[in-house]
């Protein structure tokens, strides 16, 4: 499902005339296959969302090249990882990410808008997701009247509500106290089941990493696969 | 994204800041009330002119002089007539000839014009008449609108009788070349069957009668000489005036049309107009850094939005659309009410200048004159203009709209 091929990024800083360049990603390479959960811990700074945001094609690299679901996106224009995002990629942000002046109902909706679906298949889909999600008697309620763990639900049912095959998460639990984190993990988990939905979730949350059948480090730039470090630490003893 | 949802979200965020958004619009308002009402006067002013001009004439009617013979002018003849009559774009030619004549009847009596025309060709050339019907034999006449309110009897009263349908008595009068004094040259009974319509304009009088050309030698002396003819040509439709004109002046005619004056008239009003409506769009484009400012506000408000609605899949276009289609709404609004403005404004100028005109310069305007018109050309000028400058201000916000970095936005960084 995500190929990543020698990524490099580096970014940009200092004022014009007198810039830097900041290396963040020094060559990545990683696989994840369709239907995995995969998490990728690292500590602040290590660059682990930078390459989420690559995936997302909310940056572009510096080098290498990225595949998803088969397709190469690295070269997309914006128009083109608009349509890709919509169809392919669901996104789960640590602050949710709602639109304040929109209801719970409107945010979910907000998808199938862009879309351009008719509102009676909007409505339709919509329901059945906040039942789902056990968040159907929110639908009027804006996000500042809603819980963390609501506007969590609101935030996975709007990702979700395409069906994309790959769910990005950036810090999902970041905001959620253990209970609402609990219940978010094993969401995940059902998800992954019931749909084949392939995950890919960024945390420095050991406990949220554990869920992750692929599990992935990111130090100083560089990924390494963390069942692949045991291995190696097993055949070293 | 349907066109329906974008119109939904520009309408929820215009309620969002209804008070902005109401003053964006009257600012606009008032820019293209401004324009519409600055160019109607130049509308007005021509249309008036035109009128006044036209009053009384037919924008067909060529007033022919003379010819050139031989390099001399001279008068037009039968032969001219004939000619002019044959041509593809002549739909009649009419000759006058005039001499001073007395009309009685029942003891009442006035001088007059006798006309003497081809009434063939005067119905050809629609001639228009109040009441009665054109005349079918040589012993009917028709005669001018104001005649009955000439005749008078020896006491100076005027004829209050019925002159449709009356028989008169029409002298024609003539000077003795020997005794050097008027003599009547011919008289003859004639019945009235038609009176010419009513003059537009006021202040022309129409006293005079028209007779068939047949008997106008019953009205001459032995060797009387009535001299040439008033000559009019009438083309077949008000476009092919000028090209007649053209073909008549190159065969040596001249002559005059309405229409020359109407088309010099009408250069110097479209340099006015022009000139009118360019200023009045300056006020229009001072009403756009109204719009301008109003959709940057509303980019810098909505960042975070639209960073979210960027990330979760919404399309350049779709985002560039939903802005534009904001400001081309204030536009559209702005343009509606100042365009309704400008119609009430330009009403109660009508209504309100001719008296303070009189008051000021103790006279009068001519009767009908508009000093402010709004044709339908000039209100979708100044819709077209308001609208196309409003989508012009929001061009730049919308493109900024779309350049907003998702990073940035989701960070509340902008």
């Amino acid at each position: 499902m995500i190929e990543l091929n020698r990524i490099k990024h580096s970014f940009t800083l200092g004022r014009k005339g007198n810039e830097r360049r900041v290396p963040v990603l020094h060559g990545i390479d990683m696989r994840v296959g369709k239907g995995e959960i995969a998490t990728l811990v690292g500590r602040s700074g290590s660059g682990k969302s930078t390459l989420l945001h690559l995936i997302g094609g909310f940056l572009r690299p510096t080098e290498g090249s990225i595949r998803i679901g088969g397709q190469d996106v690295t070269a997309f224009t914006e128009g083109q990882w608009a349509d890709f995002r919509l169809s392919h990629i669901g996104f789960v942000f640590q602050n949710f990410q709602l639109i304040p002046g929109m209801t719970a109902y409107e945010n979910i909706e907000l998808p199938l808008v862009l879309r351009g679906l008719s509102a009676s298949v909007r409505r339709n889909r919509v329901k059945e997701a906040m039942e789902r999600l056990g968040i159907a008697d929110y639908a009027d309620h804006y996000p500042a009247e809603l819980s963390g763990g609501q506007q969590q639900r609101v935030g996975i049912a709007r990702a979700l509500i395409l069906d994309p095959p790959l769910l990005l998460a950036d810090e999902p639990t970041g905001s959620l106290d253990s209970e609402n984190e609990e219940q978010f993990l094993r969401l995940l988990r059902e998800l992954n089941e019931e749909r084949g939905l392939t995950l890919l979730v960024i945390t420095h949350d050991e406990r949220v990493a554990a869920i992750g059948s692929r599990r992935f480090r990111m130090e100083d730039g560089l990924l390494s696969e963390i069942a692949a470090e045991a291995e190696k630490e097993e055949a070293l003893r | 994204m349907k066109m329906a949802d974008k119109i939904r979200f520009v309408r929820q965020n215009m309620k969002k800041n209804k008070s902005r958004i109401f003053m964006t619009v009257l600012a606009t308002a008032i820019g293209c009330a401004f324009l519409i009402m600055i160019a109607s006067v130049a509308f007005g002013l021509q249309k008036s002119f035109v009128d006044e001009l036209l009053r009384d004439r037919l924008l067909t009617e060529i007033d022919l002089y003379n010819s050139m013979k031989d390099g001399e002018p001279s008068p037009i003849t039968a032969e001219d007539v004939r000619r002019i009559s044959a041509m593809e774009r002549v739909k009649a030619v009419t000759t006058h000839y005039m001499k001073g004549g007395e009309v009685e009847l029942d003891g009442f009596e006035t001088t007059t014009t006798l006309v003497f025309t081809d009434f063939e060709q005067e119905k050809a050339a629609n001639l228009e008449l109040e009441e009665g019907r054109m005349p079918e034999s040589g012993s009917e006449i028709v005669v001018g609108y104001h005649l009955a309110e000439h005749l008078k009897n020896k006491q100076g009263a005027s004829y209050s009788g019925r002159l449709l349908d009356a028989e008169v008595t029409v002298t024609g009068l003539a000077m003795d070349p020997k005794k050097n004094e008027m003599i009547e040259s011919g008289e003859a009974r004639l019945k009235v069957v038609g009176i010419l319509k009513k003059p537009a304009n006021e202040r022309n009088m129409e006293t005079h009668v028209m007779i068939a050309q047949s008997l106008m030698p019953s009205f001459l002396l032995q060797d009387e000489d009535i001299g040439s003819p008033q000559a009019k040509a009438y083309a077949a439709s008000a476009e092919v005036v000028a090209a007649l004109a053209k073909e008549l002046r190159e065969q040596g005619y001249s002559l005059y049309t309405a229409a020359d004056s109407v088309n010099q008239m009408e250069t110097i009003f479209l340099v006015m107009k022009i000139g009118l409506v360019f200023v009045g769009t300056i006020a229009v484009l001072i009403a756009s850094i109204g719009i301008y400012n109003t959709m940057t506000m509303a980019v810098t408000e909505r960042a975070q939005d639209i960073g979210i609605m960027k990330a979760v899949g919404a399309h350049p276009r779709s985002i560039r659309s939903i802005f534009l289609i904001e400001s081309s709404g204030i536009g559209v609004m702005g343009a509606l009410i100042g365009t309704v403005i400008a119609y009430g404004l330009s009403a109660a100028v009508n209504i309100a200048l001719p008296p303070i005109i009189a008051a000021a310069l103790d006279s009068k305007p001519p009767e009908g004159f508009v000093f402010s018109y709004i044709p339908l050309s000039l209100t979708l000028l100044s819709v077209g203009i308001s609208v196309g400058v409003a989508v012009l201000s929001g061009m730049r916000p919308a493109e900024r709209a779309v350049r907003i970095d998702v990073l940035r936005a989701l960070r509340r960084d902008i």
